[in-house]
């Protein structure tokens, strides 16, 4: 069975940290819509390579530091 | 940390405000089902424009109004419509034509859905492990090819007449070696040379006389050409 893996993130936390942004200030300067960014901070949506790499340059920090991954079910 | 001069505002609300193409679709749909119900049903062609055509101009690239968020979610929304869809496909040719065994006017209808369903799904599945420009090109020579050997099975005693029809599938060819170097312009040029082919071989009596074999050669020439068209236009393709 192939594993599965969930993925934690700390954008809500960082985002406050930095500057205290608004989640439409963090969705306005990595070009999604603020409902992406809910998504994101609610661990309902994993985003792309791209945007986690533009999320991490955003708030100062790297991709690991932001987002977390936890082995699920292993084969 | 909060600054004292600009508190967070940040809410968890994920109400998501509609694009104004898709505000404009919503009324074409709903003035396109009035005029159908009180004036003609032809008119329920605004509502196809309106249920269909943002999500297809954002499939085209001409529309870029949805981030990646919304752009997996109408996937996911639209893989969910083809699975319920093809299943009440199915469904209703199975329920209108049991305790028979051929397909008769009303289920042909249902039938044609289907078809476009498993021909737009099959082609959309070369694009994803393909890509545009490989799955046009082997779409068309395998298409191609299918019809040559139809037209010389069909023509082994008259040679005059395997030529003539031989011609027809040459442009299939033509246009697969074409798509490689350019993609966009033989695109478009599969898309006329479709519409071509549906009003010179009037298949679309398919809708209006039921004629299967117009819906085999729909199927089997003109919708290839059409769907490898598309593919190729689309932005992704350059």
């Amino acid at each position: 069975m192939k594993p599965t893996y969930s993925v934690t993130n700390s954008v809500k936390r960082r985002r406050r940290h930095h500057g205290d942004l608004t989640q439409q200030q963090l969705a306005d300067m990595v070009g999604v819509s603020r409902q992406t960014i809910v998504s994101i901070e609610k661990g309902k949506y994993n985003p792309t390579v791209g945007l986690a790499l533009s999320l991490a340059r955003a708030l100062g920090v790297t991709v690991e530091q932001l987002f977390q991954l936890d082995p699920g079910e292993m084969p | 940390m909060t600054s004292p001069t600009s508190p967070s505002t940040s809410t968890s609300s994920s109400r998501a405000r509609p694009e104004p193409a898709s505000l404009v679709g919503g009324v074409l749909t709903a003035l396109g089902i009035l005029l159908a119900a009180t004036v003609d049903m032809s008119l329920l062609i605004l509502a196809a424009l309106g249920s269909f055509g943002p999500g297809i101009l954002r499939e085209l690239g001409v529309l870029r109004d949805h981030d990646e968020f919304r752009r997996q979610a109408a996937w996911r929304a639209g893989y969910h419509a083809y699975l319920a869809g093809g299943f009440v496909a199915v469904l209703l040719i199975a329920l209108l034509e049991a305790g028979t065994a051929s397909i008769g006017d009303l289920a042909q209808s249902a039938a044609i859905v289907l078809v476009v369903l498993w021909l737009v799904w099959g082609f959309g599945s070369l694009l994803a492990y393909w890509g545009a420009r490989k799955a046009a090109v082997r779409t068309l020579l395998v298409y191609g090819t299918f019809w040559l050997v139809f037209m010389v099975l069909s023509n082994l005693g008259d040679a005059m007449a395997l030529l003539m029809q031989c011609l027809l599938v040459v442009p299939l060819f033509a246009l697969a070696w074409t798509a490689g170097r350019w993609p966009r312009s033989t695109g478009v040029l599969l898309l006329i040379l479709g519409v071509a082919a549906i009003v010179q071989f009037d298949l679309y009596e398919i809708v209006t006389e039921r004629r299967l074999t117009a819906a085999l050669v729909l199927v089997t020439f003109a919708l290839p050409m059409l769907a490898s068209g598309v593919a190729l236009v689309r932005r992704e393709a350059a």
